[in-house]
């Protein structure tokens, strides 16, 4: 099987930060601050967007690695973006390379890992595990 | 302050997973089964239970880095756990490794840095960013 895909395609994506994405919405002792777990989903949509109209039908990709510094902290209210950049295909391996800002400065860096897969086929497999 | 911190100290956290924690309900792709950024999330909230207890009143702890591997799906309604251990405190910068199973089997490995923050000198200097 064959993806459209190259090294080098990029997307973009943007959120404002809400209460639900902080370290506090998770548990109430962490502060009101945007999250790790919620700038790692942002990694990982912005890399998934670049592949996701590539994909044919019945195909997705999982996230199998992240290697995320989160660097500076971004309150409630305040945008936040990721850049993602294709760095590497290797059969069904695609790697990725994530910066992400505030409006004021760079808040993290990634790599990440996705693996395509046949949606039929992972979900066959990952549900014999509910039923074991 | 913060004396009773100490290597090896450890915690586990466990859910079992929901619809809502799955990589579709985050659009994270296409897969209903346990997101990464729920896994990290879960491996954070293990590393964090660890140590809180001995912190001086008014400390806190934030995530700075994560590197995670997540090696095997997890279906909705199976119990996930992780378990975290202090392995380095080098001053404020404590680090973890932890390993994430489901009833199953091994689901992810981790090396996480967290940092020890004072929380209001901490939310002051965040909250000055949004004025």
């Amino acid at each position: 099987m064959e993806f459209d895909i190259k090294v080098g395609m990029t997307a973009k994506l943007e959120h404002t930060v809400k209460q639900e994405d902080t370290a506090n919405a998770l548990n109430a002792s962490l502060p009101k601050v945007y999250s790790t777990p919620s700038l790692t989903a942002l990694v990982e949509l912005a890399s998934f967007k670049i592949i996701e109209q590539h994909l044919p039908k019945g195909y997705s990709a999982v996230g199998t690695i992240v290697n995320l510094k989160h660097l500076a902290a971004t309150p409630v209210g305040m945008k936040v973006w990721a850049n993602a950049t294709l760095v590497d295909i290797d059969r069904r391996r695609v790697s990725f390379k994530i910066e992400a800002f505030d409006e004021n400065e760079k808040i993290g860096e990634a790599e990440h890992d996705r693996f395509i897969i046949e949606k039929g086929k992972f979900s066959k497999k990952t549900y014999e595990k509910a039923d074991a | 302050m913060d004396s009773n911190l100490k290597l090896n100290l450890s915690a586990k956290s466990e859910q079992i997973v929901q619809d809502k924690d799955t990589a579709k309900a985050l659009g994270s792709g296409r897969a209903e089964v346990f997101a990464t950024p729920r896994m990290i999330a879960l491996m954070e909230n293990a590393a964090y239970t660890a140590v809180q207890p001995v912190l001086a009143k008014g400390r806190s702890t934030v995530g700075t880095a994560i590197n995670a591997k997540h090696l095997a799906a997890t279906p909705v309604g199976i119990k996930v756990w992780a378990k975290a251990t202090l392995c380095e405190i080098d001053r404020k910068k404590l680090t973890f490794t932890i390993e994430a199973h489901d009833e199953t089997e091994l689901i992810g490995t981790a090396v996480h840095e967290r940092f020890i923050i004072d929380e209001q000198k901490f939310a002051d200097k965040a909250n000055t960013k949004a004025k």
